[in-house]
């Protein structure tokens, strides 16, 4: 009778500090993580630049139709930088889907996405567009030549 | 605020469809047995009605109708769930109910949890106040697919298409599932 009351009060005790491993373990692992929010939202708030891609691309996505598939155009070459420019670019101009240039068949509009000053209308002519309209920050419209 | 509504039925929906089938019968507390039901059902309902959305898309409505639809489907089906199951399964539930000893530690447990749920609700909405559009794959992959389903007809299959993320794959995942994206839309 005593042994099984022993018995017990060992395992209540077991069982308490399992408790108190659990309470310390979330409340500290949740504090880290809040800490860990507030910094980064204190030193790289908005880290991708999705609002300014939202703001470079606004005058231009004004132009297209909703829906409408785009040709993309980059100076950069590829790698990370480019694939980041070009999620920027297609999170802002959404619902249009982005398609890479060159490509089997050539949307009748595309978005030139330049990271530096470059000779826009040679670099349309490459891909076979001429150069419509540019909005400034590396963000320019262009309309295919010919069929 | 429509789509808020909706969800909200969606959620309620889910809560029916639980308590009707039998699936949240849990000894407890009141307050426990409400809080599990209403976070687990909330999760069915929206998960559900996210389900009913696309397939509606992909009959060809429009985007605002199949989110309504969707909602008020899971809503339905859970009321006649309620309705016609719970009464039924009732009288298991309370015989598998056995009374509880007292666990003066528990306490403890509570306070934790509490403590733990704010710190990671405050860390959410710092984080979503700094970058409300999310991080790398909110972006990349589960609002952009959202912004595709939320236009409607016809440029919601650009969620679906192997084209999104300049073809490649591993950038937008099309192959993703569009529970979450759906989600999203349908607000």
């Amino acid at each position: 009778m005593r042994r099984d009351s022993d018995r017990a009060r060992s395992r209540a005790g077991r069982v308490r500090f399992a408790a108190a491993i659990v309470v310390l373990a979330s409340v500290g692992a949740a504090f880290q993580s809040f800490d860990l929010a507030r910094q980064l939202a204190r030193h790289s708030p908005d880290p991708f630049q999705i609002e300014i891609a939202l703001l470079r691309f606004s005058a231009l996505g004004a132009r297209l139709p909703a829906s409408a598939v785009v040709g993309y155009l980059s100076d950069l070459p590829p790698g990370d930088r480019a694939t980041l420019a070009f999620l920027q670019a297609q999170y802002a101009l959404a619902p249009r889907l982005l398609r890479p240039l060159p490509a089997r068949s050539r949307p009748d509009w595309a978005v030139g996405n330049l990271s530096r000053p470059l000779d826009l209308r040679a670099l349309g002519a490459e891909y076979g567009y001429v150069a419509e309209q540019d909005f400034g920050n590396g963000v320019v419209l262009y309309r295919r030549a010919g069929p | 605020m429509i789509g808020w509504f909706c969800l909200l039925a969606a959620a309620l929906g889910g809560c029916g469809l639980l308590e009707g089938l039998g699936w949240a019968r849990w000894p407890g507390p009141t307050w426990l047995r409400i809080g599990l039901r209403g976070s687990l059902g909330a999760g069915l309902g929206i998960g559900l009605s996210s389900g009913v959305f696309v397939p509606l898309l992909w009959a060809g409505l429009q985007v605002s109708w199949a989110a309504v639809i969707g909602n008020l489907t899971v809503t339905a089906l859970g009321g006649l769930a309620w309705k016609h199951w719970g009464r039924r399964t009732a009288g298991e539930s309370r015989a598998l109910r056995q009374p509880e000893a007292p666990q003066p530690w528990l306490w403890a447990l509570r306070a934790a949890g509490v403590v733990t749920l704010a710190l990671v609700a405050a860390g959410w909405a710092a984080g979503t106040k700094a970058s409300p559009h999310g991080d790398w794959d909110a972006f990349s992959i589960w609002n952009l697919r959202a912004k595709f389903l939320a236009s409607g007809q016809p440029g919601w299959r650009y969620a679906v298409s192997p084209e999104i993320g300049g073809g490649q794959l591993g950038a937008a995942h099309p192959d993703y599932p569009l529970l979450l994206s759906a989600t999203v839309a349908s607000l």
